[in-house]
């Protein structure tokens, strides 16, 4: 109850942090004079490593707080393995409360995946736990605690394992970029907030006046049909993030944007990136005006290199990056997907060079297509992509607000010639149903079901909105990041080299939807919480299809535990090997797992809140 | 607070192969990639039938070994084509084209730009048409001129855009191939010209996006079992559950409680000053909370309240049903009430409420309210509200009448300093209608107020 007024000049304060370094020296130990003078500590290589796990004071906004470290560093140490190596990890717990550490993204016996409850005890206050494992893959991932809501009050921090033959990708420099989120208030506090209510944070929520600015430029009745949807639906165009710069701010490296991380490089080097969105709540829109960036590793594994200008991620994805700076400096540039905030560093051949910061983008209203999905009555969804996506600007008819097509991702004109075919009428193929093109004689189901299948569980109060004609094109960069001008990474861009990791096509397919109620700030699976859940059985070696339909109006970075998710498009052609799938606003997409590790697996998304208000599974290998 | 030197950090920096760059190095990456190329090109694409004889009988042919792949319909001309008395339904036309082959068929130099399509029925009930095995991925739309479509009198004003009504499922048509390579993709986009398409006379402002099956309803007997794919398995028992540990659970298990005072005011009524305070304190989980309301004035040293104790439990995504009892407490009555009824967020955003009492003495009351938020900024919001309430008998105690007894329009403007902290200017008329108006001996009352809206 503390606090309810926060007067507005501190503002700017909040989103920009304070100046210096945030990390006060706490206590008398070694690591915490360490983290005085350093406040991240330096990445700990070898096989064994020793983690202590202690509140540590911080002050990212002039007040002071307590935050949960490693070894009193924010972010925590960059942990260094090598594929193939089996680690030992001593996790101390010093504080007066359980913890648990989860290794993002990590192959590992369940016993050692660390989410207290499901894989082990947790680790009591003052108890030690040792990890030990073998390590089976390699490249950028991240550790973080899966207790309550520490993770979201600074105990994170990355893991790097060098490939077992050497580096593939070469660089002179090699950075980790891991983007957070920080806020004064008690995490507890917000979520209780959010459940009186859910657009507490939302300061960009239409008004009266932007409805009669429209009425000027479009005329009354485009202005009454642009809302009418929403407001029928009682669903609001401007939910983008639950948690705004109103109480973020926001880190990079542990730094705030006024702080400013840097980076040092010499003209003409390659500098590796390897970004990891670490946020509690946030959606990173990630840019660095001036330098291309060729995405090289998505979620730890190797892609087939992408050239873009821009990428989003969301909490608990991982991408590497190769840029190659001439100039003097650069502005690492991520902003929040409401545009309310951003998290900054700089890229610069000597520090205390700073380059401009781009101002933050206007905060795009939802569109049409993030409700409904396909809005293109002839199908042919994936037909998108051969437009390829961005260079389709119908902007011109921009003008006309009750439809805004440059935010039809189901616009596409291929499906022209689907429309002459349906005015045909009266044919009957329904007795071409038998035929099956898919098969091609290999058991299995290759191409996945686009028959939409709601739970009994969606039609109560837990859900607020179902969609019954999903999107499945992957090539959308998303709201707020159409037709921009920029060349925005999306999933159809992805392709893990090497292809998928099992041949066989899947026997089955698992369909879940995601789901929520904005106003009760309740997120599920099914329309179910986690409370009321029952276990996703894999069997166990079977290689199964899991379709994610998304009837809620917000991006989802779904994270399952223990095993790859191998996204698939539409037609059932692998994509990418990921960890953590985002998936949009009436999206349906699909990926592929092979259930080789045995024992119960946390699968949630990874916006800390959707997790913890019950969008959360678990998924049983056995 | 320490500034550390330079003003930033090397954490995290480490050099890997530090040799110079070969930027074609990544080359070596790109071995093995590429999509796997669908080796399934049959093309099963629909054609026009001629079939306008409603009363022939097809059900006896075969097609199945017709060979349509030299076909060429080149220089076609279905200008003329109308379709509006055509009656197409799986019953009188059980054609099987499954093993049609039409995956050379050639239809350069068709032109469709004069078909009328008026007067065509487009509903489930005539139009069974099931297109998701259709494949036309090898179709050649080459020389295809869209320019002279004219999309101006396209009304789609009458489309009903639910499933019960248009049942055509065109999800799993196949177009994906026509984009895999130049080959495949004979469709020339550049020289599409869009320019002389007319979209002027489109009115997408009345389109009827019906989202009625969108949101609530109830679950059809086909839906999906949300616990299938447990395959019985339960949390926290069976195989690989750790032993002796606390279970697992998220905050969705977890009860939350809120303190809200919407009005806490000084109101001003003539020469009179009344001190005001309403509100609510919740308990509970998302589903099922503890309500007590409260609804307090003080008028010249005589206290007038309202006291309410409910179970609020979540009926629908955006209404509560509410149950419990309300004791009124004033110099001049003390009445116990049962009460029973909703609460929520009716469309347009509305928070509504409607509950009917029954009290002492055979009393029942209804009453309804709603207000409404209406944004003049981020934080500056000025809220009018509705109240109304109706009785079934006279009671001089309780100062109503039967029927419509009294309403109050009000309306509040408040500046939200934060979301939890608002005070507010407002003003208020009540009416008192009919034999209420007698007891209370007033017809009507404006009464003006600065107060203030906080909540923890």
């Amino acid at each position: 109850m503390s606090a309810i007024w926060t007067p507005q000049c501190s503002r700017r304060r909040f989103v920009q942090g304070i100046g210096a370094a945030a990390l006060l020296g706490g206590g008398s130990r070694s690591w915490a004079q360490d983290a005085v003078a350093n406040a991240a500590a330096s990445p700990l290589t070898g096989t064994e490593f020793d983690l202590y796990i202690d509140q540590t004071p911080v002050n990212f906004t002039g007040s002071r707080r307590l935050a949960y470290t490693v070894n009193g560093s924010l972010p925590a140490p960059t942990l260094v393995w090598r594929e193939g190596e089996t680690v030992t990890i001593r996790v101390h717990n010093r504080l007066s409360e359980p913890t648990a550490i989860h290794w993002h993204g990590i192959l590992l016996p369940y016993e050692m995946d660390g989410v207290p409850g499901l894989s082990f005890g947790g680790i009591a206050a003052g108890a030690t736990f040792t990890y030990q494992f073998k390590v089976r893959q390699s490249g950028t991932y991240w550790y973080h605690s899966h207790s309550g809501f520490q993770e979201l009050q600074g105990l994170y921090g990355a893991i790097v394992i060098l490939p077992r033959d050497g580096e593939r990708i070469r660089a002179d420099r090699d950075y980790v970029i891991q983007m957070a989120d920080w806020s004064d208030e008690n995490p507890m506090r917000i979520l209780q907030k959010l459940k009186s209510n859910a657009g507490y944070y939302n300061y960009i929520k239409p008004t009266a006046p932007d409805f009669f600015s429209d009425v000027r430029q479009y005329g009354l009745q485009q202005a009454l049909s642009k809302r009418d949807m929403w407001n029928d639906m009682r669903m609001s165009p401007t939910d983008l993030a639950d948690v705004s710069a109103e109480t973020y701010t926001y880190l990079l490296n542990g730094q705030t944007p006024s702080s400013n991380w840097t980076g040092l490089f010499r003209p003409g080097e390659t500098v590796r990136l390897r970004l990891i969105n670490s946020a509690g709540n946030t959606f990173y829109d990630f840019r660095i005006p001036g330098l291309p960036l060729t995405v090289v590793q998505a979620d730890g594994q190797d892609v087939e290199p992408v050239t873009v200008d821009e990428l989003r991620m969301g909490p608990g994805q991982t991408c590497d990056l190769l840029v190659r700076p001439k100039d003097d400096a650069y502005t690492l540039f991520a902003q929040n997907m409401d545009r309310s905030g951003y998290a900054r560093g700089t890229l610069a051949v000597a520090a205390g060079l700073t380059a401009p910061v781009p101002a933050l983008d206007k905060p795009e209203w939802l569109s049409m297509a993030d409700m409904m999905g396909n809005m293109n009555h002839g199908g042919g969804q994936s037909g998108h992509a051969g437009h390829g996506g961005q260079s389709l600007d119908h902007s011109a008819h921009s003008g006309q607000p009750a439809m805004d097509h440059s935010s039809m991702a189901g616009m596409d004109h291929s499906s022209m010639a689907g429309m002459d075919h349906s005015s045909m009428a009266g044919m009957d193929h329904s007795g071409m149903a038998g035929m099956n093109h898919g098969s091609q004689g290999k058991p299995g189901i290759a191409v996945p079901s686009q028959t939409v299948s709601h739970a009994s569980t969606e039609y109560g109060p837990s859900v607020d909105m179902r969609v019954d004609t999903p999107r499945t094109n992957l090539d959308d960069p998303g709201i707020g990041l159409r037709n921009n001008g920029r060349r925005v990474l999306t999933l159809n861009d992805l392709h893990t080299i090497g292809g998928s990791m099992d041949k066989r096509l899947p026997e089955r397919e698992i369909e879940l939807h995601l789901t929520g109620n904005m106003e009760r700030y309740s997120w599920s699976f099914d329309g179910l919480e986690f409370g009321q859940s029952t276990p996703v059985h894999f069997r166990h070696g079977e290689r199964v299809r899991v379709i994610l339909q998304n009837d809620t109006m917000m991006t989802h970075p779904m994270h399952m535990h223990g095993l790859w998710s191998e996204l698939e498009n539409d037609r059932g052609e692998f994509m990418a090997r990921l960890h953590t799938i985002p998936v949009q606003p009436a999206q349906r997409i699909s990926f592929q797992v092979t259930a080789d590790a045995l024992g119960r697996w946390a699968w949630h998304c990874h916006l800390m809140f959707h997790m913890d208000s019950g969008m959360f599974r678990e998924v049983l290998v056995a | 607070m320490k500034r550390t030197a330079q003003g930033h950090f090397r954490m995290s920096e480490f050099t890997v192969n530090a040799t110079a760059f070969k930027p074609l190095v990544l080359a070596l990456m790109l071995a093995g990639s590429g999509l796997a190329q669908a080796d399934d090109n049959d093309c099963t694409a629909a054609t026009a039938a001629d079939c306008t004889d409603k009363t022939m009988d097809h059900s006896t042919m075969d097609h199945g070994n017709m060979d349509h792949s030299a076909m060429n319909h080149e220089g076609m001309d279905h200008s003329k084509m109308d379709h509006s008395s055509m009656k197409m339904d799986g019953d009188s036309m059980p054609m099987d084209h499954s093993k049609m082959g039409h995956s050379a068929m050639n239809h350069e130099g068709m032109d469709h730009s004069k078909m009328d399509h008026s007067a065509m029925k487009m509903d489930g009930d005539s139009m069974p048409m099931d297109h998701s095995k259709m494949d036309h991925s090898a179709m050649n739309h080459e020389g295809m001129d869209h320019s002279k479509m004219d999309h101006s009198k396209m009304d789609h004003s009458a489309m009903k855009m639910d499933g019960d009504s248009m049942p055509m499922d065109h999800s799993k048509m196949e177009h994906c191939d026509m984009m895999k390579d130049a080959g495949s993709m004979p469709m020339d986009h550049g020289s599409m010209n869009h320019g002389a398409m007319n979209h002027e006379g489109m009115d997408h402002g009345s389109m009827n996006h019906d989202m009625s099956g969108m949101q609530g309803g109830k679950a059809p007997a086909k839906a999906r079992d949300p616990h299938a794919w447990s395959d019985g398995y339960q949390r926290f028992t069976g195989p690989y559950v750790p032993q002796n540990v606390g279970h697992l659970h998220t905050m969705d298990s977890h009860s939350f409680s809120s303190l809200k005072v919407n009005e806490l005011e000084q109101v001003n009524e003539g020469d009179n000053g009344i001190a005001r305070v309403s509100g609510e304190f919740w308990y509970g989980t998302t589903w099922d909370r503890a309500v007590l309301e409260f609804d307090a004035e003080r008028d010249n040293g005589a206290t007038d309240a309202e006291l309410g104790a409910y179970w609020q439990h979540a009926y629908t995504a955006f209404w509560n049903t509410r149950l419990g009892v309300r004791q009124d407490i004033s110099p001049e009555v003390k009445r116990t009430w049962l009460g029973a009824g909703f609460e929520g967020l009716a469309p347009y955003w509305f928070e509504s409420e409607a509950m009917l009492f029954v009290g002492e003495e055979g009393v029942a009351e209804l009453a309804l309210h709603s207000d409404y938020d209406l944004l003049l900024s981020q934080r500056l919001v000025l809220q009018p509200s509705l109240q109304a309430s109706f009785h079934n008998k006279q009671d001089p105690k309780g100062q109503f009448d039967a029927g419509l007894s009294n309403s109050t329009l009000g309306g509040r403007l408040r500046y939200e300093f934060t979301r939890q902290f608002a005070p507010y200017v407002g003003v208020e008329r009540e009416h008192w209608f009919g034999g209420s108006a007698d007891l209370v001996g007033e017809r009507a009352v404006n009464r003006w107020m600065a107060g203030v809206k906080f909540w923890f």
